[in-house]
């Protein structure tokens, strides 16, 4: 995580980036962002109600809370689209884990572990998740490269061998 | 003797017959030169060579009937002698016969005593082998018994290591195939899993079991530093 944001600034990010957990997710937060920053230009009318369009109402209320944290103006464009632009490229940054796993998994369920990540390595990651219900269970990880088979399959197949 | 009368009745039939032919031929040949020189026979002349001729048919008359009584003689001559050869014959038999017997029983005599002491020396001559022939057979017996001995040893050897050679590359060939066999059954059971795990196991695993068990891939994963920066 760069600099941008630090601390308590980082969980409200974190808070605003509570629904982008998948790469769909993450692709469409940034071309929201990047669709914000056409409109604070572009469009005529106020910048609430350009950030009212562009994002839901828990996402305005947290962007909002930053801005105010970073002592903005929310009138002045080019210091908003800054921020923005550092939001948005700070997303785009943000690291990949793709997930095998052997099940439909719920929004829900991938809100946890969106969570537990956040928890136990003090960064958010993006899920690029894949079903794969040969594995059974568990989930095969792939990380910067690392390739790691956590699947109930290879659990199994490892004990027979054992036990062969 | 019979013979030689035969062939004197021959002689004097031939003779006949010749004496007959010349007369005739005397006749012929005086009655031919008489043609030529136109004489004419005189009835002396013809008178005389009847005469003759005459003569001659009584003597080969008398010359036969000479020769049949010689013939009938000869016969009763043959059948004397031959009553008189069987005798003497059946007399020399007998005393061939009884000389044989004689020569016969010298001969068996000569034969029994021959015999008698060609046994006593054949028998003796004959234990006298045996002896050397049961020692012979000993000593070879027991050389033999040596040499199967030695032999059985050899062999009892030569097949105990082809028979441990032969056991080993058994037990290999069996150990071989033990573990192909395993391998394979190995690999059916591996399928079989898979299979089983697949189409059993995820569907009966709950939801929240499967994410316990992915956050527990996530938390070996960190364990094992695959999120390290």
């Amino acid at each position: 995580m760069s600099g941008f944001v630090k601390g308590s600034n980082k969980i409200l990010l974190y808070d605003l980036l509570s629904r982008v957990i998948t790469v769909d997710e993450r692709d469409d937060f940034v071309l929201r962002l990047s669709d914000f920053i056409s409109d604070l230009f572009g469009r005529r009318g106020e910048i609430s109600d350009k950030i009212e369009k562009n994002f839901s109402f828990a996402e305005r209320e947290k962007l909002l809370e930053l801005i105010k944290r970073k002592k903005l103006d929310l009138n002045n464009a080019l210091k908003l689209e800054k921020f923005i632009n550092n939001i948005r490229q700070e997303v785009k940054n943000m690291e990949v884990l793709k997930l095998v796993v052997g099940f439909e998994i719920s929004s829900e369920q991938l809100s946890k572990i969106s969570a537990w990540l956040i928890r136990n390595l003090d960064r958010k990651i993006i899920l690029d998740v894949t079903i794969d219900k040969s594995i059974v269970g568990g989930a095969t990880i792939i990380f910067k490269g690392k390739y790691k088979d956590y699947s109930l399959k290879k659990y199994v197949e490892e004990n027979l061998k054992n036990y062969a | 003797m019979f013979i030689e009368t035969n062939t004197l009745i021959y002689i004097l039939i031939t003779q006949a017959a010749l004496f007959f032919l010349l007369i005739g031929f005397y006749f012929v040949y005086v009655k031919e030169e008489n043609k030529k020189k136109n004489i004419v026979v005189s009835v002396e002349e013809e008178k005389i060579l009847r005469e003759a001729h005459e003569k001659a048919e009584n003597i080969i008359e008398k010359a036969v009937e000479e020769a049949q009584k010689i013939l009938i003689n000869g016969q009763y001559l043959r059948e004397d002698l031959q009553m008189e050869i069987s005798a003497s014959l059946n007399k020399a038999l007998l005393k061939s016969l009884e000389e044989i017997g004689k020569a016969t029983d010298i001969f068996r005599n000569d034969y029994d005593k021959l015999f008698s002491s060609f046994k006593v020396e054949y028998a003796a001559e004959t234990k006298k082998i045996i002896g050397q022939l049961h020692e012979e057979a000993e000593s070879e017996v027991a050389d033999f018994g040596k040499i199967i001995k030695n032999e059985t040893l050899e062999a009892q050897k030569f097949i105990g290591e082809k028979i441990n050679a032969e056991f080993e590359k058994v037990r290999q060939e069996i150990e071989v195939y033990r573990k192909d066999q395993i391998d394979q059954v190995n690999k059916s059971i591996e399928k079989l899993t898979s299979r089983i795990l697949e189409e059993v196991l995820g569907k009966i695993i709950p939801a929240s079991d499967q994410e316990k068990l992915v956050v527990d891939a996530l938390e070996k994963a960190k364990r094992e530093g695959v999120f390290l920066e």
